[in-house]
């Protein structure tokens, strides 16, 4: 692995685990998920998703398994020139298929386990991203990635910078997702282990002078 | 600077611009490969919004250049010849429909919508869309790439179309007009003179340029990195390549068509 940090580190979350991944520093936090999606080199090692190593398939099939995975991205991961709506139903659509109207009732669903406003949902969801505050997008990222249905769920620094009441309807939303489907496992990837504190997890894997220990 | 210096900035400069154009080709032989993506809705939407964007979006500059165009050839034809009817519909074609009408309808798409691919996908690797993109397991080369290349070479090739429909026509319009040219008589020259060929050699030209055009500003779009202030670079460069690439190819072009 390139990063110093990560050099030594050596860890796996199985299948149907809740797991807190918490890092020293926001830097090796961005890093692990840049070696997880291959945008960045890794001098040595592997990771693995879904038991096969990325470095040893070919870029199509790391497509395919990342499609199975979803991830909260802490700034909403939207893609800027696309409305809120078409970003959340951009995956389904390229992936399974679906149509705008076959989705809508999950998606207003899932708006509403979290906690967002019935009231300020059109608006939303017919505005573009960067015209939204960024808990906002988070909700609205969160709700994209859960539409998937994913087998692994990453929340990235997700639980950060939260006001109380949107950060508890986030962390309930994200226990009674992962309850949702067993076999699901659940990452909440963090350099700040407050932000976590009043989630449960059956694996902690604390990152220490590199390595990670439970 | 010594003389061994400017030769090896120039070498340089060669050398980067056909590594950037090997680039480019590389990433229009890619988007072809992924063009049945377009059956996907997504796909289908993106290249949408590029022919509404590029082509479009640009009908009214296009029809504007292509009056004055026709109108100055047309002025300077009776000028220089007389007020003949024989003259015009065969320089029309010759200069409008083989070169003058791919080269300015490459030069508006460069202007208008290389620059912003370029400058779009560069803000895009910036802002991290990119890596969300492959997070949700679809590639850049199809999402993004693809429907772009695809949008612009099929606008730029409606716009040539309309730019020679409207340089031609509008031309004889008002040269009957100005001039008391028989409109009828002149078109009749034009249609005797226009061939298959004519067309043929305005349709590869109008394909090759869009998609070089597409391929050099998503290629650079993409290699922007990590800051803002690569953007305006990459969409400048875009330009750069795609105008000596477009008069480079249009030359060679117009000279194996004589050949």
């Amino acid at each position: 692995m390139t990063a110093e940090g990560l050099r030594e580190a050596s860890f796996s979350v199985g299948a149907g685990v809740a797991c807190k991944l918490l890092t020293e520093s926001d830097l090796d936090l961005d890093r692990l998920l840049h070696l997880l999606l291959g945008s960045a080199p890794m001098e040595r090692g592997e990771v693995a998703l879904f038991g096969e190593a990325l470095g040893g398939v070919s870029e199509e099939r790391a497509l395919s398994l990342f499609s199975r995975m979803g991830i909260v991205w802490s700034g909403g991961g939207f893609v800027s020139n696309l409305k809120v709506w078409e970003n959340i139903l951009l995956p389904v659509m390229y992936h399974r298929g679906w149509t705008p109207a076959s989705c809508e009732v999950r998606v207003l669903d899932l708006l509403r386990r979290l906690g967002v406003d019935d009231d300020l949902v059109p608006g939303y969801l017919q505005s573009l991203p960067g015209a939204l505050p960024v808990q906002a997008q988070r909700l609205l990222g969160c709700a994209r990635a859960a539409l998937m249905d994913p087998e692994i769920m990453i929340y990235e620094s997700a639980f950060e910078g939260l006001q109380r009441d949107v950060r508890a309807r986030l962390e309930s939303f994200a226990v009674w997702f992962h309850a949702q489907r067993p076999g699901r496992t659940s990452v909440y990837l963090s350099s700040d282990e407050q932000s976590l504190r009043s989630l449960p997890a059956d694996l902690v894997l604390r990152q220490e002078k590199g390595r990670f220990d439970e | 600077m010594q003389k061994t210096d400017i030769a090896q900035v120039l070498g340089r400069r060669v050398l980067t611009f056909f590594v950037h154009a090997a680039g480019a080709f590389a990433l229009a032989v890619q988007a072809a490969r992924a063009l049945p993506a377009l059956a996907q809705r997504p796909v289908r939407v993106v290249f949408y919004r590029q022919i509404y964007f590029t082509g479009v979006q640009a009908l009214f500059v296009v029809a504007a250049i292509g009056l004055v165009l026709g109108l100055a050839i047309i002025t300077q034809v009776a000028s220089l010849a007389g007020r003949t009817t024989d003259l015009t519909g065969r320089i029309l074609v010759w200069v409008v429909v083989r070169e003058l009408g791919p080269l300015f309808a490459a030069i508006i798409v460069i202007a208008r919508s290389g620059t912003a691919v370029a400058a779009e996908l560069g803000s895009m690797k910036v802002n991290d869309e990119v890596r969300y993109l492959r997070a949700m397991g679809i590639p850049a080369s199809r999402y993004l790439v693809m429907p772009r290349i695809a949008g612009v070479t099929t606008s730029l090739l409606a716009l040539l179309f309309f730019f020679q429909g409207t340089a031609v026509l509008g031309g004889l319009a008002l040269s009957s007009f100005l001039f008391d040219l028989p409109f009828r008589a002149q078109l009749d020259n034009l249609a005797a003179t226009l061939s298959f060929f004519d067309l043929s050699i305005s349709l590869v030209k109008g394909l090759v340029f869009g998609l070089v055009i597409a391929a050099a500003a998503c290629y650079h779009g993409l290699r922007v990195r990590r800051s803002i202030t690569e953007v305006p670079q990459a969409a400048t460069r875009a330009v750069i390549e795609a105008l000596i690439l477009v008069v480079v190819i249009d030359g060679f072009i117009t000279l194996a068509s004589f050949l």
